[in-house]
Protein backbone atom coordinates (compact mmCIF):
# COMPACT_ATOMS: atom_id res chain seq x y z
CA UNK A 1 0.00 0.00 0.00
CA UNK A 2 1.36 3.43 -0.95
CA UNK A 3 1.98 5.66 2.04
CA UNK A 4 0.24 8.96 1.41
CA UNK A 5 -1.20 11.24 4.04
CA UNK A 6 -3.38 14.22 3.30
CA UNK A 7 -3.35 17.31 5.48
CA UNK A 8 -6.81 18.87 5.35
CA UNK A 9 -5.62 22.02 7.18
CA UNK A 10 -3.15 22.73 4.40
CA UNK A 11 -4.02 25.44 1.89
CA UNK A 12 -2.50 23.18 -0.78
CA UNK A 13 -5.33 21.52 -2.77
CA UNK A 14 -5.69 17.80 -2.05
CA UNK A 15 -4.90 16.89 -5.65
CA UNK A 16 -1.58 18.73 -5.40
CA UNK A 17 -0.75 17.04 -2.10
CA UNK A 18 -1.31 13.62 -3.65
CA UNK A 19 0.55 14.56 -6.81
CA UNK A 20 3.62 15.88 -4.95
CA UNK A 21 3.75 12.79 -2.73
CA UNK A 22 3.53 10.44 -5.73
CA UNK A 23 6.10 12.49 -7.61
CA UNK A 24 8.45 12.14 -4.65
CA UNK A 25 7.92 8.34 -4.50
CA UNK A 26 8.52 8.08 -8.25
CA UNK A 27 11.60 10.31 -8.38
CA UNK A 28 13.12 8.73 -5.30
CA UNK A 29 12.65 5.30 -6.85
CA UNK A 30 10.43 4.02 -4.03
CA UNK A 31 8.11 3.33 -6.94
CA UNK A 32 10.59 1.84 -9.44
CA UNK A 33 10.03 1.77 -13.21
CA UNK A 34 7.56 -0.99 -14.00
CA UNK A 35 5.95 -1.01 -10.54
CA UNK A 36 2.17 -1.01 -10.73
CA UNK A 37 0.29 1.76 -8.98
CA UNK A 38 -3.05 1.19 -7.29
CA UNK A 39 -6.04 1.76 -9.56
CA UNK A 40 -7.83 5.09 -9.40
CA UNK A 41 -10.63 3.39 -7.50
CA UNK A 42 -8.28 1.69 -4.99
CA UNK A 43 -6.32 4.85 -4.19
CA UNK A 44 -9.51 6.94 -3.96
CA UNK A 45 -10.97 4.44 -1.47
CA UNK A 46 -7.70 4.25 0.52
CA UNK A 47 -7.51 8.04 0.87
CA UNK A 48 -11.28 8.70 0.94
CA UNK A 49 -10.95 11.19 -1.89
CA UNK A 50 -12.96 11.81 -5.03
CA UNK A 51 -11.88 9.37 -7.78
CA UNK A 52 -11.78 12.31 -10.22
CA UNK A 53 -9.01 13.83 -8.08
CA UNK A 54 -6.87 10.69 -8.34
CA UNK A 55 -7.61 10.39 -12.07
CA UNK A 56 -6.45 14.00 -12.55
CA UNK A 57 -3.20 13.31 -10.64
CA UNK A 58 -2.50 10.19 -12.72
CA UNK A 59 -3.24 12.08 -15.96
CA UNK A 60 -0.86 14.88 -15.07
CA UNK A 61 1.94 12.55 -13.92
CA UNK A 62 1.48 10.63 -17.16
CA UNK A 63 1.88 13.87 -19.11
CA UNK A 64 5.10 14.52 -17.19
CA UNK A 65 6.34 11.11 -18.27
CA UNK A 66 6.51 9.72 -14.74
CA UNK A 67 3.63 7.29 -15.20
CA UNK A 68 2.53 5.09 -18.08
CA UNK A 69 -1.11 4.13 -18.36
CA UNK A 70 -1.78 0.83 -20.11
CA UNK A 71 -5.54 0.71 -20.70
CA UNK A 72 -6.96 -2.52 -19.37
CA UNK A 73 -3.81 -3.34 -17.36
CA UNK A 74 -3.34 -0.33 -15.11
CA UNK A 75 -0.96 2.45 -14.29
CA UNK A 76 2.79 1.83 -13.97
CA UNK A 77 5.84 3.83 -12.93
CA UNK A 78 7.56 4.85 -16.17
CA UNK A 79 11.20 4.32 -17.11
CA UNK A 80 13.14 7.59 -16.70
CA UNK A 81 13.26 9.66 -19.88
CA UNK A 82 17.06 10.05 -20.14
CA UNK A 83 18.70 12.21 -17.51
CA UNK A 84 15.65 14.29 -16.80
CA UNK A 85 14.93 12.63 -13.52
CA UNK A 86 18.32 13.51 -12.04
CA UNK A 87 17.60 17.21 -12.65
CA UNK A 88 14.18 16.81 -11.12
CA UNK A 89 15.58 14.97 -8.14
CA UNK A 90 18.06 17.80 -7.56
CA UNK A 91 15.27 20.38 -7.83
CA UNK A 92 13.15 18.42 -5.41
CA UNK A 93 15.92 18.20 -2.81
CA UNK A 94 16.95 21.81 -3.42
CA UNK A 95 13.43 22.95 -2.50
CA UNK A 96 13.57 20.91 0.70
CA UNK A 97 17.08 22.22 1.41
CA UNK A 98 15.93 25.82 1.05
CA UNK A 99 13.17 25.26 3.61
CA UNK A 100 15.63 23.47 5.89
CA UNK A 101 18.19 26.28 5.60
CA UNK A 102 15.54 28.82 6.59
CA UNK A 103 14.58 26.72 9.60
CA UNK A 104 18.23 26.34 10.63
CA UNK A 105 18.67 30.12 10.44
CA UNK A 106 15.52 30.64 12.47
CA UNK A 107 16.76 28.43 15.31
CA UNK A 108 20.25 29.93 15.11
CA UNK A 109 22.24 27.07 13.53
CA UNK A 110 25.10 27.88 11.18
CA UNK A 111 25.30 26.43 7.66
CA UNK A 112 28.26 24.29 8.81
CA UNK A 113 26.20 22.84 11.65
CA UNK A 114 23.33 22.09 9.26
CA UNK A 115 25.68 20.33 6.84
CA UNK A 116 27.13 18.31 9.72
CA UNK A 117 23.64 17.16 10.70
CA UNK A 118 22.83 16.17 7.11
CA UNK A 119 26.07 14.20 6.90
CA UNK A 120 25.30 12.39 10.14
CA UNK A 121 21.85 11.49 8.90
CA UNK A 122 23.13 10.38 5.48
CA UNK A 123 25.65 7.94 7.03
CA UNK A 124 23.18 6.24 9.32
CA UNK B 1 -21.77 24.14 -18.82
CA UNK B 2 -24.72 21.87 -18.21
CA UNK B 3 -27.69 22.81 -16.04
CA UNK B 4 -27.29 22.34 -12.29
CA UNK B 5 -28.64 19.02 -10.99
CA UNK B 6 -30.34 20.83 -8.10
CA UNK B 7 -31.60 24.40 -8.12
CA UNK B 8 -33.08 26.05 -5.04
CA UNK B 9 -34.45 29.56 -5.40
CA UNK B 10 -35.52 31.73 -2.42
CA UNK B 11 -36.96 28.69 -0.68
CA UNK B 12 -39.03 29.24 2.42
CA UNK B 13 -40.49 26.64 4.74
CA UNK B 14 -42.04 26.67 8.21
CA UNK B 15 -43.50 23.76 10.17
CA UNK B 16 -45.35 26.30 12.33
CA UNK B 17 -46.59 29.70 11.12
CA UNK B 18 -44.17 32.48 11.94
CA UNK B 19 -41.31 30.05 12.78
CA UNK B 20 -39.55 29.56 9.43
CA UNK B 21 -36.86 26.84 9.33
CA UNK B 22 -35.70 27.90 5.86
CA UNK B 23 -35.70 31.58 4.89
CA UNK B 24 -35.08 32.55 1.28
CA UNK B 25 -32.54 29.78 0.82
CA UNK B 26 -30.92 29.73 -2.62
CA UNK B 27 -28.39 27.18 -3.86
CA UNK B 28 -27.30 25.49 -7.08
CA UNK B 29 -25.60 22.08 -7.08
CA UNK B 30 -23.72 21.60 -10.37
CA UNK B 31 -24.26 18.31 -12.21
CA UNK B 32 -21.56 15.84 -11.17
CA UNK B 33 -20.64 17.78 -8.02
CA UNK B 34 -20.21 16.22 -4.60
CA UNK B 35 -21.36 19.07 -2.38
CA UNK B 36 -20.85 19.00 1.36
CA UNK B 37 -23.79 20.52 3.22
CA UNK B 38 -22.73 21.83 6.60
CA UNK B 39 -24.78 23.51 9.26
CA UNK B 40 -25.19 23.52 13.03
CA UNK B 41 -27.99 21.42 14.53
CA UNK B 42 -31.37 22.93 13.66
CA UNK B 43 -30.02 24.82 10.64
CA UNK B 44 -32.61 23.22 8.37
CA UNK B 45 -30.51 20.57 6.63
CA UNK B 46 -33.03 17.74 7.05
CA UNK B 47 -35.95 20.02 6.09
CA UNK B 48 -34.17 20.88 2.85
CA UNK B 49 -33.53 17.18 2.15
CA UNK B 50 -37.22 16.43 2.66
CA UNK B 51 -38.24 19.26 0.31
CA UNK B 52 -35.82 17.90 -2.32
CA UNK B 53 -37.53 14.52 -1.93
CA UNK B 54 -40.94 16.09 -2.44
CA UNK B 55 -42.21 14.99 0.98
CA UNK B 56 -43.95 18.38 1.31
CA UNK B 57 -44.41 21.49 -0.85
CA UNK B 58 -42.38 24.67 -0.24
CA UNK B 59 -44.19 27.60 1.42
CA UNK B 60 -42.54 29.95 -1.07
CA UNK B 61 -39.76 29.84 -3.62
CA UNK B 62 -38.83 26.94 -5.88
CA UNK B 63 -36.95 23.64 -5.74
CA UNK B 64 -35.88 21.75 -8.84
CA UNK B 65 -34.18 18.38 -9.07
CA UNK B 66 -32.99 17.54 -12.60
CA UNK B 67 -35.26 20.27 -13.90
CA UNK B 68 -38.42 19.05 -12.14
CA UNK B 69 -40.31 20.16 -9.05
CA UNK B 70 -40.17 17.25 -6.54
CA UNK B 71 -43.57 17.97 -4.96
CA UNK B 72 -45.54 18.29 -8.20
CA UNK B 73 -43.62 15.62 -10.16
CA UNK B 74 -42.75 13.33 -7.30
CA UNK B 75 -42.77 10.03 -9.19
CA UNK B 76 -40.58 11.39 -11.99
CA UNK B 77 -38.09 12.85 -9.48
CA UNK B 78 -38.09 9.82 -7.16
CA UNK B 79 -37.14 7.59 -10.07
CA UNK B 80 -33.87 9.49 -10.53
CA UNK B 81 -33.10 10.33 -6.93
CA UNK B 82 -31.91 8.25 -3.97
CA UNK B 83 -32.02 9.33 -0.34
CA UNK B 84 -30.21 8.10 2.75
CA UNK B 85 -32.17 9.55 5.67
CA UNK B 86 -30.73 10.63 8.98
CA UNK B 87 -32.85 8.04 10.76
CA UNK B 88 -33.19 4.81 8.79
CA UNK B 89 -36.89 4.33 8.02
CA UNK B 90 -36.56 0.55 7.91
CA UNK B 91 -39.75 -0.97 9.29
CA UNK B 92 -38.44 -2.61 12.46
CA UNK B 93 -40.49 -5.79 12.12
CA UNK B 94 -39.47 -6.50 8.49
CA UNK B 95 -36.49 -8.76 7.96
CA UNK B 96 -33.64 -7.28 5.90
CA UNK B 97 -34.50 -9.76 3.12
CA UNK B 98 -38.17 -8.67 3.06
CA UNK B 99 -37.16 -5.01 3.14
CA UNK B 100 -34.92 -5.52 0.10
CA UNK B 101 -37.56 -7.57 -1.71
CA UNK B 102 -39.92 -4.60 -1.42
CA UNK B 103 -37.39 -2.25 -3.04
CA UNK B 104 -36.58 -4.86 -5.67
CA UNK B 105 -40.25 -4.82 -6.71
CA UNK B 106 -40.74 -1.04 -6.80
CA UNK B 107 -37.37 0.25 -8.09
CA UNK B 108 -36.67 0.06 -11.82
CA UNK B 109 -33.04 -0.82 -12.54
CA UNK B 110 -32.54 -2.49 -9.15
CA UNK B 111 -29.11 -4.18 -8.96
CA UNK B 112 -29.74 -7.10 -6.62
CA UNK B 113 -26.18 -8.46 -6.96
CA UNK B 114 -24.58 -5.13 -5.97
CA UNK B 115 -26.89 -4.72 -2.98
CA UNK B 116 -26.23 -8.28 -1.83
CA UNK B 117 -22.47 -7.84 -2.21
CA UNK B 118 -22.50 -4.69 -0.04
CA UNK B 119 -24.57 -6.34 2.66
CA UNK B 120 -22.40 -9.49 2.61
CA UNK B 121 -19.23 -7.38 2.96
CA UNK B 122 -20.71 -5.74 6.04
CA UNK B 123 -21.92 -9.13 7.34
CA UNK B 124 -25.53 -7.92 7.64
CA UNK B 125 -27.78 -10.84 8.71
CA UNK B 126 -30.53 -11.06 6.05
CA UNK B 127 -32.95 -13.03 8.22
CA UNK B 128 -32.94 -10.55 11.12
CA UNK B 129 -35.70 -7.95 11.60
CA UNK B 130 -34.36 -4.48 10.68
CA UNK B 131 -35.21 -3.35 14.21
CA UNK B 132 -32.73 -5.87 15.65
CA UNK B 133 -29.80 -4.41 13.71
CA UNK B 134 -27.28 -2.02 15.22
CA UNK B 135 -27.41 1.65 14.24
CA UNK B 136 -24.39 1.11 11.99
CA UNK B 137 -25.94 -1.92 10.28
CA UNK B 138 -29.19 0.01 9.70
CA UNK B 139 -27.22 2.86 8.14
CA UNK B 140 -25.44 0.46 5.80
CA UNK B 141 -28.76 -1.15 4.79
CA UNK B 142 -30.13 2.35 4.01
CA UNK B 143 -27.07 3.14 1.91
CA UNK B 144 -27.12 -0.22 0.10
CA UNK B 145 -30.78 0.39 -0.76
CA UNK B 146 -30.03 3.93 -1.98
CA UNK B 147 -27.18 2.65 -4.15
CA UNK B 148 -29.25 -0.29 -5.35
CA UNK B 149 -30.37 1.59 -8.43
CA UNK B 150 -28.48 3.99 -10.70
CA UNK B 151 -29.98 7.24 -9.35
CA UNK B 152 -28.54 10.41 -10.88
CA UNK B 153 -28.85 12.39 -7.64
CA UNK B 154 -27.92 11.02 -4.24
CA UNK B 155 -28.96 12.85 -1.06
CA UNK B 156 -27.10 11.84 2.10
CA UNK B 157 -28.58 13.30 5.28
CA UNK B 158 -25.79 12.89 7.81
CA UNK B 159 -25.64 9.13 7.21
CA UNK B 160 -22.77 8.62 9.68
CA UNK B 161 -24.73 9.77 12.72
CA UNK B 162 -24.24 7.13 15.41
CA UNK B 163 -21.98 4.97 13.24
CA UNK B 164 -18.70 3.58 14.60
CA UNK B 165 -15.45 4.10 12.74
CA UNK B 166 -15.67 0.79 10.84
CA UNK B 167 -19.24 1.39 9.67
CA UNK B 168 -18.29 4.94 8.62
CA UNK B 169 -15.33 3.63 6.66
CA UNK B 170 -17.60 1.11 4.88
CA UNK B 171 -20.04 3.91 4.05
CA UNK B 172 -17.32 6.19 2.64
CA UNK B 173 -15.88 3.30 0.62
CA UNK B 174 -19.29 2.60 -0.90
CA UNK B 175 -19.72 6.29 -1.83
CA UNK B 176 -16.22 6.55 -3.37
CA UNK B 177 -16.75 3.31 -5.34
CA UNK B 178 -20.06 4.64 -6.61
CA UNK B 179 -18.33 7.83 -7.79
CA UNK B 180 -15.65 5.75 -9.52
CA UNK B 181 -18.28 3.66 -11.28
CA UNK B 182 -20.62 6.30 -12.70
CA UNK B 183 -21.61 9.95 -12.94
CA UNK B 184 -23.71 10.98 -9.94
CA UNK B 185 -24.44 14.28 -8.19
CA UNK B 186 -24.30 14.12 -4.39
CA UNK B 187 -25.53 16.47 -1.70
CA UNK B 188 -23.81 15.25 1.47
CA UNK B 189 -24.97 16.67 4.80
CA UNK B 190 -22.44 15.74 7.49
CA UNK B 191 -21.38 16.64 11.00
CA UNK B 192 -17.94 15.12 10.32
CA UNK B 193 -16.55 17.31 7.51
CA UNK B 194 -12.93 16.30 8.17
CA UNK B 195 -13.72 12.70 7.21
CA UNK B 196 -15.23 13.48 3.82
CA UNK B 197 -13.65 16.68 2.63
CA UNK B 198 -11.40 14.83 0.20
CA UNK B 199 -14.46 13.47 -1.57
CA UNK B 200 -16.15 16.86 -1.89
CA UNK B 201 -15.86 19.10 -4.93
CA UNK B 202 -18.05 21.83 -3.39
CA UNK B 203 -19.35 22.88 0.00
CA UNK B 204 -22.29 24.94 1.21
CA UNK B 205 -22.61 26.35 4.71
CA UNK B 206 -26.08 26.92 6.10
CA UNK B 207 -27.02 28.83 9.24
CA UNK B 208 -30.29 30.35 10.36
CA UNK B 209 -32.16 28.82 7.41
CA UNK B 210 -30.00 30.52 4.79
CA UNK B 211 -26.90 29.63 2.78
CA UNK B 212 -24.07 31.64 4.29
CA UNK B 213 -21.46 30.69 1.71
CA UNK B 214 -21.19 28.10 -1.04
CA UNK B 215 -18.48 27.37 -3.55
CA UNK B 216 -15.90 25.03 -5.02
CA UNK B 217 -13.60 23.46 -2.41
CA UNK B 218 -10.40 24.79 -3.98
CA UNK B 219 -11.84 28.34 -3.99
CA UNK B 220 -13.04 28.09 -0.38
CA UNK B 221 -9.65 26.75 0.74
CA UNK B 222 -7.80 29.34 -1.31
CA UNK B 223 -9.79 32.18 0.26
CA UNK B 224 -9.18 30.86 3.76
CA UNK B 225 -5.45 30.47 3.15
CA UNK B 226 -5.19 33.94 1.57
CA UNK B 227 -6.80 35.38 4.72
CA UNK B 228 -4.30 33.50 6.89
CA UNK B 229 -6.93 31.09 8.26
CA UNK B 230 -6.90 27.28 8.43
CA UNK B 231 -7.98 25.69 5.15
CA UNK B 232 -9.63 22.73 6.88
CA UNK B 233 -13.29 22.54 5.89
CA UNK B 234 -14.37 22.37 9.54
CA UNK B 235 -12.53 25.62 10.33
CA UNK B 236 -13.91 27.30 7.21
CA UNK B 237 -17.42 26.29 8.32
CA UNK B 238 -16.88 27.65 11.84
CA UNK B 239 -15.61 30.90 10.37
CA UNK B 240 -18.66 31.32 8.13
CA UNK B 241 -21.18 30.35 10.78
CA UNK B 242 -19.54 32.84 13.12
CA UNK B 243 -20.64 34.04 16.56
CA UNK B 244 -23.43 32.02 18.16
CA UNK B 245 -23.15 29.22 15.62
CA UNK B 246 -19.46 28.61 16.27
CA UNK B 247 -20.09 26.45 19.34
Amino acid sequence: MIQITINPRSPIPIYEQIKERLRLLLLAGTLAPGDQLPSVRQLAVQLTVNPNTVAKVYRELEQEGLLANHPGKGCFAAAPPGGRRRDERRTLIRNEARALAEKARAVGLSAAELIAIIQEESHE
Amino acid sequence: MSDPAITIDRLRYAYRPGRPVLRDLSLAVPAGAVMGFLGPNGAGKTTLMHLLNGFMPPDAGAVQVLGRAPWRERVAVQRRLAFVPEHPPAYPWLTVAAFLAFYHRVCPGWDEAAVQRRLDEAAIPMDQPCGALSRGQQGLVSLAVALGRPAEVLLLDDPTLGLDVLARRRLYTAVVEELAARAVTILFATHLPAEVEGVLTHAAFVAGGRIVTAGAMDDLKGEAAAAGRSAALEDIALHHWGGDHAA
